[in-house]
């Protein structure tokens, strides 16, 4: 339990209300924790995340089982809603733009999933026209997954990220990057730099 | 507060999350709070390290340089423009005030014809659980420079009445309390382009 708190703590000082509300790495109230290595420039979690086991619904109807479809996959998650003005869409164009930065073979194996926090609104087929406006040039679309609300916050929490409230619009910003290894060492908040994206797939795709 | 277990074990390579986590629900509070918590942290910090400070523009008495805007009164907006949006349902309008006057202003509100509802949230972070996004005008302090950028703030655009593309011209009218009404030409521009002005996203 203490730990889980801990973790609470470290996730809740980067996460950030509001699709809107973000934050950016120089806030004060946003410190990144040294990561072991000292080489990620994303925000180092520490104690690592394990990757998430949920599942859910992908934008054809078909379940998706997080955890399966992913293993051993670089993945970036994040939750957010379509009806967002501002934080997610730019964080999935800077997300988009890391990728097109990024050479091959990495830039297909990398997987981004895109959970919604608002499954009244996003149906498969809103997200999906909502993802294409990222991913079109991309080798490997992005995956979109709705489910039920209490699906939803259940996959937050195996996540370990602060629960969506106010109808998903309230969200936590962060991006978490799993490695090879299935373990996020990693995390991203709207406002970091494509850049940072970047520099820090090819470690973790190492398992880093 | 004498267990020796608080240093985080390393994570065992190769292991796997256990199903359905086990998360307990006081987790999710603590988390809840936390991020709710942290919403405050966030508007607090933000005035002092905001690189478009008010309080970095006004502590610069050198005249300012001339920019490329619309002026109305003692403001001059620039750097106006829409980021081509990926719902069909909302967009975001962003742009600069410097004021060279000696009193503040502010926009409280603005109307765009490509939208059926337009509004100013200049406070992204102002949105409360359980109420709508909250208008909140974009104060421009005296002898200041302000901006609205992502995830900071931002013109929010409702119920669009088409579809805006990348190359298109909106027509946006700002409403300020003193220098009065300017209606400006904005550029919409694609999901990949640079902001104008070198603005952060």
């Amino acid at each position: 339990m203490r730990r889980l708190l801990a973790a609470a703590a470290v996730l809740g000082t980067i996460a950030l209300s509001a699709c809107a509300a973000s934050s950016n790495a120089a806030s004060p109230a946003i410190s990144a924790q040294p990561t072991p290595q000292g080489t990620f420039r994303g925000l180092g979690l520490d104690p690592p995340q394990p990757r998430p086991t949920f599942t859910l619904t992908d934008t054809t109807g078909e379940r998706y089982d997080f955890a399966a479809e992913t293993r051993g996959k670089p993945t970036l998650l994040y939750f957010g809603y379509t009806h967002c003005p501002d934080v997610c869409p730019t964080t999935m164009a800077e997300i988009a733009a890391a990728l097109r930065a990024t050479p091959e073979p990495l830039r297909s194996e990398v997987r981004v999933v895109f959970v919604t926090t608002d499954p009244a609104r996003d149906t498969g087929k809103v997200l999906a026209a909502w993802l294409r406006n990222f991913d079109p040039d991309l080798p490997r679309k992005f995956v979109g997954l709705t489910g039920t609300a209490a699906q939803i916050d259940a996959a937050q929490a195996a996540a370990k990220i602060p629960v969506a409230t106010d109808n998903g619009q309230t969200h936590s910003a962060e991006q978490l990057l799993y490695g090879s290894d299935d373990y996020a060492r990693v995390a991203y908040v709207s406002g970091s730099s494509p850049d940072d994206l970047r520099h820090d797939l090819p470690l973790v795709a190492r398992g880093a | 507060m004498s267990s020796s277990s608080t240093s985080p074990a390393p994570a065992p390579v190769g292991g796997r999350p256990r199903r359905g986590s086990g998360v307990p629900s006081g987790f999710v509070a603590a988390a809840v709070a936390l991020v709710l918590g942290v919403t405050g942290l966030v508007v607090g910090a933000r005035d002092s390290a905001g690189q478009n400070s008010s309080a970095g523009a006004a502590a610069s008495s050198a005249p300012a340089p001339p920019i490329n805007g619309t002026t109305v009164g003692d403001l001059t907006v620039y750097d106006a423009y829409i980021r081509q949006p990926a719902s069909p349902d909302v967009a975001a309008a962003y742009l600069s005030v410097r004021n060279d006057g000696s009193s503040p202003d502010q926009l409280s509100s603005a109307y765009c014809g490509a939208a059926g509802t337009t509004s100013v949230h200049a406070d992204s972070a102002a949105m409360q659980p359980g109420q709508e996004a909250r208008s909140t005008p974009l104060q421009v302090p005296a002898n200041a420079t302000v901006s609205l950028t992502p995830a900071k703030g931002h013109i929010m655009l409702e119920n669009l009445t088409g579809t805006l593309k990348a190359g298109d011209t909106v027509s946006l009218l700002l409403r300020f309390d003193k220098a009065g009404q300017v209606l400006l030409d904005v550029p919409v521009i694609s999901i990949t382009a640079p902001a104008p002005g070198g603005a952060t996203s």
